[in-house]
């Protein structure tokens, strides 16, 4: 049996061992979940380009239909996210020593039920049950999903809810395990009463689009940098006030204000929903670039040693897209300026850069120094990782780019009126093509990563004197 | 550890349920509880509502994500009007019989706000959901065959039957019928029309 907590002393007396067991089973469990829903989602997004150069093939094919594929991709990528993060932000509560009472039996319906209503939502997607608009979550899945989190909250209530004083890591998790709940409340309640209808609809999901996104997914992110940068280098952080003080600017303003990082406020929403949303999105650039300046002086007395750790070119690569999404964000906050970009390939480039660029690597980098060390194992190959840190890299770099020169394009072009608009789609389409050259490279990447996480599990290699591995610690 | 009077899971609670009056309680109240405008040269209440296969149509259109490509929300900006996407802004009451708001976020194809207005043949947008570079040439948008059936002619051919060009190849003797499917989706996208002015958005005039 991987985990075990059957003596009646576990709740009240945290040890080591307790700490390895129980990181020994969330890595088994939403480590391999979520690495197997982000191969799916590698896939369906490997699809979706086929679709787009060659929308004639399959056209027979309801379920296989471009809009289709392309949700699904959406929910299996938010499917793989939302468990790597929910992993990580779980181990730093253990690794914290705030322990679960009832890991076993509810921390498993929970993980069937969120893995349920991935499926399920993948399912109503392809067989048109779509829901609300262009909304993320298919009507059965946002149910199971709920219920699913929910089975959580009784875990997480004496690690987080009731701590008067937790770590500026912890405080993220905090922040995302109390949004959710409470937004998906929102959501159903909303639903339910018929009020996700016209504009206010619209609204209403966006709204809840950005507290999945900004406060709960985002914070976990966070977190997972903050605790990397503590194991980087294991002194206290010189400035932890700045951290607290990111934090509430990260909380209070954006509950209040729904700013994001990559959507743009509704044109039809009133003025005052937009000026807010305005002044939420530059609080929310302000407090990453805040976090993650108190980062880099922490981390760069250190920058040489760690030039040897495998994960930190996965780290320092997220924590740089992160930094590039503040200041492009602050920059398009302003309405003015956003306006230009708005509804072309910039959405798509902040999105690659938000989820290829800091999610996806800062999970990488997690997993790559820390499985090591919760699992007492070795990666099987050094070269792999490196290889796929430069996959994931090019892929990540390459497609932004290419989507950046494509959101140039369209705003330069489509404000002449004598250039026609397809003409305009036209130009853009290599670049298109391009982003969907670096699919496979990103493909070839989580087919890497997958293969070593396999491999470590089935400790196939656990001689520590052949380990290319590198640990600064 | 400070001793506060006050939990702390309190204060999470106040402070999100501030955060859900301002920006879900007072925004329902202000533009989830609007009423229709009576235009003053037709004396018809505007937006018009939808038929009952338009309202079909776009659960169509929402199936198959048509909003990942296209927005239905047109700016006051150069763009728009170069584009003559429309001639005002989309303002919240435009939308207040759509069941669901498709505003979308990218223009991989064109805005579709005035769709209804700009192309008002059934039977062109037939001929485009099921080719769509017949009649765009250079067009990136999938073709939507599903939503249509290849059936063998029986004495006269329908009158419903797509007149395609040469160019799209059909075996001697059949004939391409829109399913009901793409008849509710036609019919919606007809109806995609902000041709009326409103208060808060008088139409601009050339």
């Amino acid at each position: 049996m991987i985990f075990s907590n059957t003596d009646p002393s576990y709740e009240f007396l945290p040890r080591e061992d307790n700490i390895k067991t129980e990181n020994e089973y969330l890595t088994i469990s939403l480590g391999s979940l979520s690495l197997l829903w982000l191969l799916l989602s590698g896939l369906f997004l490997l699809v979706e380009s086929i679709k787009l150069h060659a929308p004639e093939l399959f056209n027979q094919l309801s379920w296989l239909s471009y809009g289709k594929i392309h949700q699904a991709a959406q929910l299996t990528l938010l499917g793989a996210l939302t468990q790597g993060l929910l992993w990580m932000g779980f181990s730093f509560i253990v690794s914290n020593r705030q322990f679960f009472k009832r890991l076993n039996s509810l921390f498993f319906i929970s993980l069937s039920l969120l893995n349920i209503s991935f499926i399920v939502g993948i399912i109503e997607l392809l067989s048109g049950n779509s829901g609300h608009g262009t909304f993320i979550f298919p009507p059965y899945s946002l149910i199971l999903f709920s219920l699913g989190f929910f089975f959580l909250l009784p875990l997480l209530w004496d690690s987080l809810f009731k701590i008067q004083r937790l770590s500026p890591s912890l405080m993220f998790v905090a922040l995302s395990f109390w949004t959710v709940p409470f937004s998906l409340v929102t959501i159903l309640f909303l639903s339910w009463g018929g009020y996700l209808q016209g504009a206010y609809g619209s609204w209403a999901l966006s709204w809840f689009s950005h507290h999945f996104l900004s406060l709960f997914l985002l914070p976990l992110g966070i977190a997972t940098v903050l605790e990397l940068a503590q194991k980087y280098s294991p002194k206290p952080i010189q400035n932890p006030a700045s951290l607290r003080f990111a934090f509430w600017i990260y909380a209070i303003s954006n509950l209040m204000t729904s700013g994001d990082l990559i959507g743009t406020p509704l044109p039809f929403i009133p003025a005052w929903l937009r000026s807010l949303q305005t002044v939420g999105s530059l609080f929310l650039s302000f407090s990453i670039l805040i976090i993650l300046l108190t980062l880099f002086r922490h981390l760069k007395p250190l920058l040489s040693d760690l030039k040897n750790e495998l994960s930190f070119p996965f780290f320092a690569f997220a924590t740089a897209s992160l930094a590039l999404l503040g200041v492009l964000k602050a920059l398009l906050a302003f309405q003015e300026i956003g306006k230009w970009v708005q509804f072309s390939t910039m959405t798509n480039a902040l999105q690659t850069l938000l989820y290829f660029g800091f999610f996806t690597m800062i999970f990488f980098a997690w997993i790559y120094h820390q499985l090591p060390l919760l699992l007492e194992r070795v990666w099987a190959s050094s070269s792999l990782i490196q290889t796929h840190f430069w996959l994931s890299a090019l892929s990540t770099g390459i497609t932004t780019l290419a989507l950046f020169i494509a959101s140039g394009l369209q705003t330069y072009r489509n404000a002449i009126s004598e250039i026609p608009f397809l003409s305009t789609v036209m130009i853009i389409r290599p670049l298109l093509w391009i982003q969907s050259l670096s699919r496979v490279f990103q493909f070839s990447g989580i087919l890497m990563i997958s293969l070593l996480f396999l491999l470590l599990l089935l400790n196939w290699k656990p001689n520590p004197k052949n380990s290319m591995f590198s640990n600064p610690r | 550890m400070k001793n506060n009077s006050i939990p702390s899971f309190v204060k999470i609670i106040f402070t999100f349920f501030l955060g859900w009056l301002l920006l879900i309680w007072i925004p329902y109240l202000q533009f989830g509880t609007q009423k229709l405008h009576e235009d003053q040269e037709s004396g018809d209440l505007v937006p018009r509502p939808l038929s009952g296969l338009a309202v079909r149509g776009s659960k169509i259109y929402e199936q198959n994500g048509c909003a990942t490509c296209h927005t239905q929300q047109a700016r006051n900006s150069r763009e728009d009007k170069v584009q003559g996407y429309s001639k005002r802004a989309s303002v919240a009451r435009d939308y207040f019989y759509q069941p669901a708001t498709f505003a979308g976020m990218n223009r991989f194809g064109p805005d579709l706000t005035n769709v209804g207005g700009r192309k008002k043949s059934a039977e062109w947008h037939h001929q485009h959901l099921f080719s769509p570079q017949t009649v765009s040439p250079g067009s990136i948008m999938p073709a939507y065959g599903f939503l249509y059936e290849k059936k063998r002619i029986v004495g006269q051919p329908s009158a419903e039957a797509l007149k395609l060009p040469v160019s799209v190849p059909i075996e001697e003797g059949y004939e391409v019928i829109p399913s009901e499917q793409a008849k509710a989706l036609v019919a919606y996208l007809l109806s995609l029309d902000q041709s009326y002015s409103l208060p808060e958005s008088p139409l601009i005039e050339e």
